[in-house]
């Protein structure tokens, strides 16, 4: 039985299907212009302008070391400000799932995908904004470390 | 009759008053008894009770009653205003700011007073105990009471006659949110006249720029409140903590009425105290020890403000102990903070920042209060996030003075955009000396660096390229831009200069935030995103 409540929604990043809690996300959008962050590692691709806001759009394949699928990523999951002022990347959006649809779930392969969830129909790994951050912000601690010691 | 709608606006009036009473106790205790300022003490515990009782809070309004019985036997003369009232009536204060977040939290008052009525009443009718003071140094005692009020001159009402209304200071945010984008869609418009080619429509947009100005002057200025609203906090603070360390301490306050953007103010608050704290807690030594270096038994801590060109100066300085920088140097060298020849190459001014290099701590001991080496460096990186610049001076035994150089507003800010390998970012002018454009041949060469010869110093080349990854040696001239960065400093290498503007100031939420050499972003008027660099997060980046 799941520990998970309520909605989740479904897509593709790289070759693997994710879900994210709905109640994590604002909205999602095509691919806006983006515009390169000086000095940020490749994991986070660039900024977008989100209603006045600037986000920086995190490449989540290249986060979570998926590979990549044939499709270009073209999709954006705009994050709850509330939680965290950052987009993910991703490459095609699926359905909404209810909570209940989860069979059963382990643990996740990698930080950023915290849980892996079995549905009926097959596997998806869970990502929330607390562990995406999380990841991120290591990512951005050693690339500061690795610029300080060159 | 629904009164929660008066609520916050009763919340907020009774702190007014409330905070108007600590500084009048803080004021008679140094200064001895004035009869306007004790009737005004009265008046505020007065009306604190007043409102309270209107809005049905009878345990905020019973302790402000007995505040208020207690100013009233000192305003006829019954009693004097000595360490014992005062602290009593400082402690009623608090209790009463307590009850007034739990009023604004869910409306409900939870705090006890009815100990501290109790010994109000006690005091007032003149059955107390002497105030305890195990091994503290006496404080300067207030004159003596006369025994005919009527003889002293009467005092003064003072009154403002302005009008005067309240706004939620979400609101403010609010109206600066719109000024700063109408700025940007001003730019907007601007961009699309010039592409188009019309001059009426220019024109237009000239008139608009000047409205637009006023409008931005007049909002910020709503948003300015007077230095004292920050500062008025610390005497209790530096009072309370002097006493805890059995140390003697004089604070003085100037410039409190100069202005400063609410959201400074705001975010200056943590970093203040966490120099105040530590001046207090390491700085100024205890009465025997200055006594023996031939200094006055108490210490002395001041806190100024001034205003110097586009910035707002606030300084701190005490008559303590001081800092050796040969100290510093060694401490940093033998705990592998710099390499011993980082450290021979050290300025003292660059050895006294070492206080806010994480958990970097001389102190021979860590109080409940400084020496983690936490305080300073999160000082200086509060303040750094502001846009501002922190410096330390000091003198082995004669004391120490930080600096901090803050921008007026940080809401709209003016900005140099600089181009280097396609990407636009932003310098906030007020860190710009000048701009330059050189030849290579000019650099001279050290430790695998440029260097520009700049007036009288070398300045260390950063190449921005370098922060965007991958750099090439320059080939034609180099444009350069020469920033203060603290005591020091830098030429930041860029591909061009392309303008400067205002933009408003975009804060960077987390993650981004985490970049340490960026402090803002922006939307230009054509929609493109830049980055505000910081350029003592820049200079840091680059080893400097």
């Amino acid at each position: 039985m799941s520990g998970i409540s309520g909605r989740l929604m479904l897509f593709a990043a790289g070759v693997r299907r994710c879900a994210v809690p709905i109640d994590e996300v604002v909205e999602v959008i095509e691919l806006p212009p983006l515009f390169p962050i000086p000095g940020a590692p490749s994991v986070l691709c660039g900024a977008i302008n989100s209603h006045g806001r600037i986000l920086p759009l995190v490449d989540l394949p290249l986060l979570c070391g998926l590979d990549s699928g044939s499709a270009p990523a073209g999709k954006v999951i705009v994050f709850d400000s509330f939680l965290a002022d950052m987009a993910l990347l991703v490459d095609e959006m699926h359905e909404v799932r209810p909570s209940t649809d989860i069979l059963e779930e382990e643990e996740g392969e990698m930080p950023c995908l915290s849980r892996q969830l079995m549905f009926a129909d097959g596997t998806a790994h869970l990502v929330t904004c607390q562990g995406v951050l999380a990841v991120v912000e290591k990512v951005l601690a050693e690339s500061r470390s690795a610029a300080a010691e060159a | 009759m629904d009164m929660s709608q008066y609520r916050d606006l009763f919340v907020s009036e009774a702190r007014e008053h409330i905070r108007t009473m600590n500084e009048l106790v803080e004021s008679l205790s140094k200064e001895g008894e004035d009869e306007e300022q004790v009737a005004s003490l009265f008046r505020m515990a007065h009306s604190v009770k007043g409102m309270a009782a209107s809005m049905g809070y009878q345990a905020i309004a019973d302790l402000a009653h007995k505040m208020e019985d207690l100013m009233d036997r000192v305003r006829k003369g019954l009693l004097p205003f000595e360490r014992g009232a005062a602290s009593l009536l400082l402690e009623g204060a608090d209790l009463l700011d307590a009850m007034l977040d739990e009023v604004a939290e869910d409306g409900n008052v939870r705090s006890d007073a009815a100990a501290l009525v109790k010994r109000l009443e006690a005091h007032a009718s003149g059955m107390h105990a002497a105030e305890p003071e195990p091994g503290s140094l006496e404080l300067p005692q207030p004159p003596a009471q006369t025994s005919a009020p009527s003889q002293r001159p009467g005092g003064r009402e003072r009154s403002d006659s302005r009008q005067t209304i309240r706004i939620r200071t979400e609101l403010l945010d609010s109206l600066i949110n719109l000024t700063g984008e109408l700025v940007t869609t001003k730019y907007r418009f601007l961009n699309l006249a010039q592409e188009i080619g019309s001059p009426p429509l220019e024109e237009v947009i000239a008139d608009l720029s000047r409205l637009l100005r006023e409008l931005q002057i007049q909002v910020s200025a709503a948003r300015m409140l007077p230095f004292s609203t920050l500062a008025d906090r610390f005497p209790r603070a530096v009072r309370d903590l002097a006493r805890s360390r059995g140390k003697d301490v004089t604070f003085e306050v100037e410039g409190g009425e100069l202005e400063l953007d609410r959201g400074m103010l705001e975010a200056l608050a943590d970093p203040l105290i966490h120099l105040i704290r530590n001046a207090v807690d390491h700085g100024i030594e205890p009465a025997h020890i200055r006594l023996l270096a031939g200094k006055p038994q108490s210490g002395q801590l001041r806190l100024t403000a001034e205003r110097a060109r586009d910035q707002f100066v606030v300084q701190l300085a005490d008559d303590g102990r001081g800092m050796d920088p040969a100290v510093l140097i060694a401490t940093a060298i033998e705990r592998g903070v710099v390499t011993t020849e980082e450290g021979w190459r050290m300025t003292a001014e660059q050895a006294f920042l070492l206080t806010c290099q994480p958990g970097f701590s001389t102190a021979r001991e860590v109080t409940d209060v400084s020496g983690r080496g936490v305080g300073m460096d999160a000082a200086r990186a509060a303040i750094q996030a502001l846009g501002g610049q922190f410096t330390i001076e000091s003198i082995p035994g004669k004391g120490t003075r930080m600096v901090v150089r803050l921008p007026l507003t940080i809401a709209i800010i003016t900005v140099l955009l600089v181009e280097t390998a396609g990407v636009v970012c932003a310098v906030p002018v007020n860190t710009v000396l000048r701009t330059v454009e050189v030849s290579p041949a000019c650099f001279e060469e050290r430790g695998g660096r440029h260097l520009l010869p700049f007036e009288e110093e070398r300045l260390p080349v950063i190449p921005l390229q370098g922060l965007m990854g991958g750099y090439k040696e320059p080939a034609g001239p180099v444009s350069l831009v020469v920033a203060e960065v603290g005591t020091e400093r830098i030429a930041l290498a860029v591909d061009r200069f392309v303008g400067q503007q205002e933009i408003y100031v975009k804060p960077l939420g987390r993650p981004l935030s985490r970049l340490a050499w960026l402090s803002g972003g922006a939307i230009l008027g054509d929609g493109r995103l830049v980055f505000i660099l910081d350029m003592a997060g820049v200079a840091l980046r680059a080893g400097i």
